[in-house]
């Protein structure tokens, strides 16, 4: 165990250094954790009064109120000129008479958090993959948050610059101008990683970042496995900025402007199928260099009566990277039929899209209201195509694949509903949805095609993909005011999705009534309940693609399903402080003509947490989950003469199970002088490939019979354990020091990868494995926060 | 790095509505002229001072307290409350026409929310009537708290909107806590960023028409048009992921090679149910089926039919 503090003394004087150079808040006010709570026997006694204003009455008392006159709008020259206003005195100022209370001077806020980080319990290097997913565990001195914030004198104007984990991979820092009512701009920068592997091993040289070169003569086995070095972490980053403006120049009206840029870079694993020989595969890395842009208008308008929202969103996707090249690993020369020397394969290509959506809705009498949306999207995508084959052993005419594919894609959507409130207790509801994908191209086939770089096969035609789904739904809601209120909901959905004769089913349609009772037991007790019921059909035939289908096997997107799902949802607040929950989900899809293919999907989940402010200084929460979901797939191995041989099913349970805990607290020993708090959360998951043939594999060749037996893959086990515990002495109100003690365990036993070697002869992996750790660290920093507020600490 | 002058941007843009900032203020109507019923928000600071000290420190607080906007708002306390003389006049003893908004109040859902919406029933909310929320009598109250702050954001309830709307979705809460989850517990995103709990037209109130649309924001890559397309990818991006969180790599719903051999039915090795063997290594081990399906979003190579390129 080692903890370094070497950088500590350093750390503090550069937070002394900023905190005198700031200005506190003038205005105190009781910290926010300080809960403001009507009390309870108030409530109690509303229980005795039926007479309750609408929202309408408060407006119209509002619109009698007397107009204020110049002087009542006059500041009191007392109150500017007072330094320190406690939130009280002015609200008092406020309230007290008919003038305006000054809000006070320039103020401006300044919080943050400085400290050093040291491992106690440091995993390897190689097994940090997981640990760093999504986020930076960097040593050393570390800017945990920073908050400058400022408000002008007598303005309720807020600028304000946060951020966390500065300089850091995964640092957050956001700037936000914020005057309620007339203009929010908020410009928030996000680095995000995405951590993929800090143990793959590969051969050979990367010229270029989308070029894969091995050595000549190719290394074999014996040699992969042994020597091949490891790679530089394989990651990703986001860089990902939003500014959003938001203006409202009058009460009627909102602008809003959006810009979001997220620049991508780093690598991530891809495959590259080599074809040839021995249908041999190399996995390498996708260069990761892509850029999106995305600038979204919106207007509104609205008044009592009838509100529209319209916008129109530009996006745009660049590809720094059309292709990625690998060398083959087991051949180094081009040759016609056996296989290329080296693959290329074709990344995303650069994309645009328009998409324009306009909203509204009318408030009618009865309590009516309507609402309508329609959009249209346009998807954009020309890139050029590259070549067919980078084999140059290849005899083919390939001067009849088409430049590009001039694809101009893309969905329209138009929704309707309405909801009536005819009298009281009662409310109908009715929707109508219709949403259509456009799968316009230009290019109607291909005249040749060059599978793998290797086999020259015939044109073959673009599959167009275009479908539309409708959806309705109608339902009528009763609500009784008795003793134990009661709402009783009915409705029936409809759905129809309508594909092109590409896919298997061309009409499908699903009816799906649906209940929900909520009950408020009592006034601290809710029962929430739903139950929803489905039968999906083929109308038509179910269409086989190509001739060696299975012909009795159906798609689960397009086969007959029955579908139940129950949910049930328990609240106790027995105290405004207290609440309990406890729910229970149980869904069942059964598809009861498919003789193969998916046969049901279960899934069952229960759940229990309390959340508890004991007192204003201490509270506590906690929760557990179980999960356990359950697919069951029926499928027959399908060889050269043995197209429907019984024998050959196999039945695969796949099963999940997950248990989730969560638990944390937080705690002013000593209010303002010692606080502490932690959380625990631990999810552990297995799951089962189980398999097996009902019978025993019989009547095609030895190999044929062998291919066809089922055995069970082992069962993966996952633990995922973060921790993060903290406590705070504050020096003054204003200053603190905290140490944060965090650890993350992670376990994991896949057979998919766990000593996965390099290289098994003809498939050439990474290697790489999300390994276990058990990592501990301790941060310890010193941090200024402003009265007003608490600066924002990492999520716990 | 291309993306320092995108900040600059921004800081133009706040100096831009900086100078625009301000508006129309309207002063708190003297106690005689107030309307009938209302006894005036001084009147609550007697045995609520405590809660309005916290609340004038809040952004609301600060508008509704020092720089109200037109008549209703400088109600004050007795804007969102409703008139409060009754109250006063009973010590405090009887409610009369208050409107309270705690998580036991005796106020109707509706009457409580017909409070909010009177100013917020437009932007994100022009949907909230007939929306799932509302009409199982969620209240606005219920996710969201003016008198005091509790979020960073949004007046939530609770610090982030995913403990917020893990109240009652908690098993949501419990799949972002899985191996395979996406970034929200990194703070990197939230349930907002891809709902709209306020009502939306679109379905599991989504905020675009589809599903894939919701995706395509963060992974435009994936919307092609492609030379080569994967139906099921086409139609929906939760045909084989589930974006809260799952055990499995990539957020799959079920893990490979079963969750392809869900579909793929033809001669040939789709249908062969695999063991742990060398021969198999290739379907089995790394990223299974993918490790040559790499296309397996769609493929724009002229020869990328079966996404191998």
């Amino acid at each position: 165990m080692h903890v370094s503090t070497h950088n500590f003394g350093i750390v503090v004087a550069a937070g002394i250094v900023i905190a005198v150079s700031s200005v506190a808040a003038q205005v105190p006010a009781k910290p926010a954790d300080t809960v403001a709570k009507t009390s309870a026997d108030t409530v109690k006694k509303a229980a005795d009064t039926t007479a309750k204003p609408t929202a309408d009455t408060v407006k119209k008392a509002a619109d009698t109120t007397a107009k204020p006159t110049a002087d009542t709008i006059k500041k009191p020259a007392d109150t500017t000129k007072t330094p320190a206003t406690s939130a009280a005195a002015l609200a008092a100022a406020a309230l007290a008479g008919s003038s305006l209370p000054s809000l006070g001077p320039n103020t401006v806020i300044f919080g943050g958090e400085l400290g050093e980080r040291a491992f106690i319990d440091r995993p390897n290097h190689l097994d940090f993959a997981k640990l760093v997913e999504y986020k930076a565990v960097p040593t050393g001195p570390v800017l945990l948050n920073l908050l400058l914030g400022f408000t002008g004198s007598d303005s309720i104007t807020v600028f304000q610059l946060s951020g966390t984990n500065f300089g850091q991979r995964d640092q957050a820092v956001r700037l936000r101008a914020n005057s309620p009512g007339v203009f929010d701009v908020q410009v928030r920068w996000d680095r995000i990683p995405h951590t993929f592997s800090t143990n793959a091993r590969s051969f050979g040289s990367q010229p270029a970042p989308n070029i894969f070169v091995l050595p000549n003569p190719r290394p074999d086995t014996a040699t992969w496995n042994p020597s091949a070095p490891y790679l530089a972490p394989v990651r990703t980053l986001w860089n990902a900025v939003k500014v959003a403006a938001a203006f409202t120049p009058s009460p009627h009206w909102d602008l809003r402007t959006e810009y979001t840029g997220i620049e991508k870079s780093g690598s991530r694993p891809m495959g590259m199928a080599m074809g040839g020989p021995g249908n041999n595969f190399r996995e390498i890395l996708e260069p990761i260099d892509q850029t999106m842009q995305d600038l979204k208008f919106t207007e509104g308008y609205s008044n009592q009566r009838f509100q529209v929202i319209g916008s129109y969103d530009y996006s745009a996707f660049l590809n720094t990277f059309a292709s990625v090249t690998s060398d083959n690993p087991l051949l180094s020369t081009d040759q016609a039929t056996t296989g290329s020397s080296r693959g290329r394969t074709a990344l995303a290509p650069s994309n645009q899209a328009h998409t324009g959506v306009v909203t509204a809705a009318l408030s009618l009498p009865y309590r009516t209201r309507l609402n309508a949306s329609g959009s249209y999207s346009l998807w954009i995508q020309n890139q050029p195509f590259i070549p067919a084959t980078i084999n140059s052993a290849i005899v083919a005419d390939l001067s009849q694949i088409p430049q590009s594919l001039g694809g101009h894609s893309g969905t329209s959507s138009l929704y309707v509903s309405g909801v009536s409130r005819p009298i009281t207790p009662l409310t109908l509801t009715a929707r109508l949805r219709t949403f259509s994908f456009r799968d316009n191209v230009d290019v109607a086939s291909m005249p040749v095609l060059i599978i793998n770089d290797r086999s020259v096969a015939a044109a073959e035609d673009r599959d167009n993909l275009p479908f539309t789904r409708r959806n309705a739904d109608a339902a009528a809601t009763w609500r009784l005011e008795t003793a134990v209120p009661l709402t009783f909901s009915a409705g029936y959905g409809w759905e129809n999705w309508k594909r092109s004769e590409a896919r298997n089913v061309a009409d499908l349609r699903e009816g799906s009534p649906h209940f929900s009772l909520d009950v408020g037991v009592f006034d601290w007790m809710s029962l929430r309940s739903s139950y929803t019921t489905g039968r999906r059909r083929i109308h038509g035939e179910y269409i086989q693609n190509t001739t060696d289908d299975q012909p009795l096997h159906r798609r689960f997107d397009q086969a007959d399903r029955d579908r139940e799902r129950t949910n049930l949802l328990a609240t106790v607040t027995p105290l405004d402080q207290l609440t309990m929950s406890g729910s229970w989900t149980v869904g069942h899809d059964e598809y009861p003509h498919s003789a193969y293919g998916l046969q049901s999907d279960r899934n069952n989940m229960e759940e229990g947490d309390v959340s508890w402010a004991l007192t204003d200084r201490f509270s506590v929460d906690g929760s557990l989950t179980n999960e356990r979901f359950l697919t069951r797939l029926r499928s027959q191995y399908r060889a050269t003469g043995q197209l429907n041989n019984p024998t050959y099913d196999w039945v695969a349970n796949n099963h999940d199970e997950i248990r989730t805990v969560s638990a944390g607290f937080r705690a002013a020993f000593v209010p303002d002088r010692f606080e502490a708090g932690g959380r625990l959360d631990a999810s552990r998951a297995k799951f089962r490939m189980a398999t097996f043939n009902p019978l025993t594999p019989t009547g095609g060749t030895a190999t044929q019979n062998f291919n066809a037996t089922a055995s069970d893959l082992p069962e993966v086990t996952q633990k995922f354990q973060p921790m993060n515990l903290f406590a705070t002495y504050f020096v003054t109100p204003e200053w603190g020091m905290t140490v944060r003690y965090q650890t993350e365990r992670w376990a994991q036993n896949d057979f998919r990868t766990l000593g996965l070697q390099p290289s098994t002869g003809s498939a050439i992996f990474l290697g790489n494995n999300l390994n276990d750790y058990n990592a501990k660290y301790i941060t310890i920093s010193v941090s200024y926060r402003p009265r007003l507020r608490r600066v924002a600490r990492p999520a716990l | 790095m291309r993306i320092g002058s995108r900040p600059l941007f921004g800081i133009a843009l706040l100096a831009l509505c900086a100078s625009g900032a301000g508006g129309q203020v309207t002063a708190m109507p003297p106690a005689d002229s107030l309307p009938p019923g209302y006894a005036g928000s001084a009147s609550c600071l007697d045995c609520h001072a405590k809660e309005h000290a916290v609340f004038a420190g809040t952004v609301k607080g600060r508008l509704l307290v020092g720089r109200p906007r037109d008549k209703h708002e400088a109600l004050g306390c007795e804007s969102c409350h409703g008139p409060g003389k009754a109250h006063e006049q009973s010590g405090g003893e009887e409610l009369g026409q208050l409107i309270t908004f705690s998580p036991r109040s005796k106020t109707s859902v509706k009457a409580r929310d017909a409070v909010c919406l009177s100013c917020h029933e437009k932007t994100a909310r022009v949907m909230w009537a007939g929306s799932v929320h509302e009409t199982r009598d969620v209240a606005c109250t219920s996710c969201h708290t003016l008198m005091h702050s509790v979020s960073d954001r949004a007046n939530l309830r609770r610090e982030t909107a995913p403990a917020t709307c893990g109240r009652c979705h908690q098993q949501r809460v419990a799949q972002m806590l899985r191996a395979s989850h996406m970034p929200v517990g990194e703070g990197k995103m939230d349930c907002t960023s891809c709902h709209n709990p306020h009502g939306s037209p679109n379905e599991k109130l989504l905020i675009a028409s589809s599903v894939n649309e919701v995706c395509f924001a963060c992974h435009a890559e994936k919307r092609g048009p492609f030379m080569w397309q994967h139906p099921p990818v086409i139609e929906s991006c939760s045909n084989c992921h589930d974006p809260h969180g799952t055990a499995h790599e990539k957020l799959l719903k079920v893990p490979k090679p079963r969750l392809c051999q869900q579909c793929h039915d033809p001669t040939s090795h789709p249908t062969q149910p695999r063991g742990i063997t060398a021969v198999d290594a290739r379907f089995i081990q790394g990223r299974q089926c993918v490790d040559c399906h790499f296309n397996i979003h769609g493929s724009n190579h002229p020869s990328g039919k079966y996404f191998t390129r």
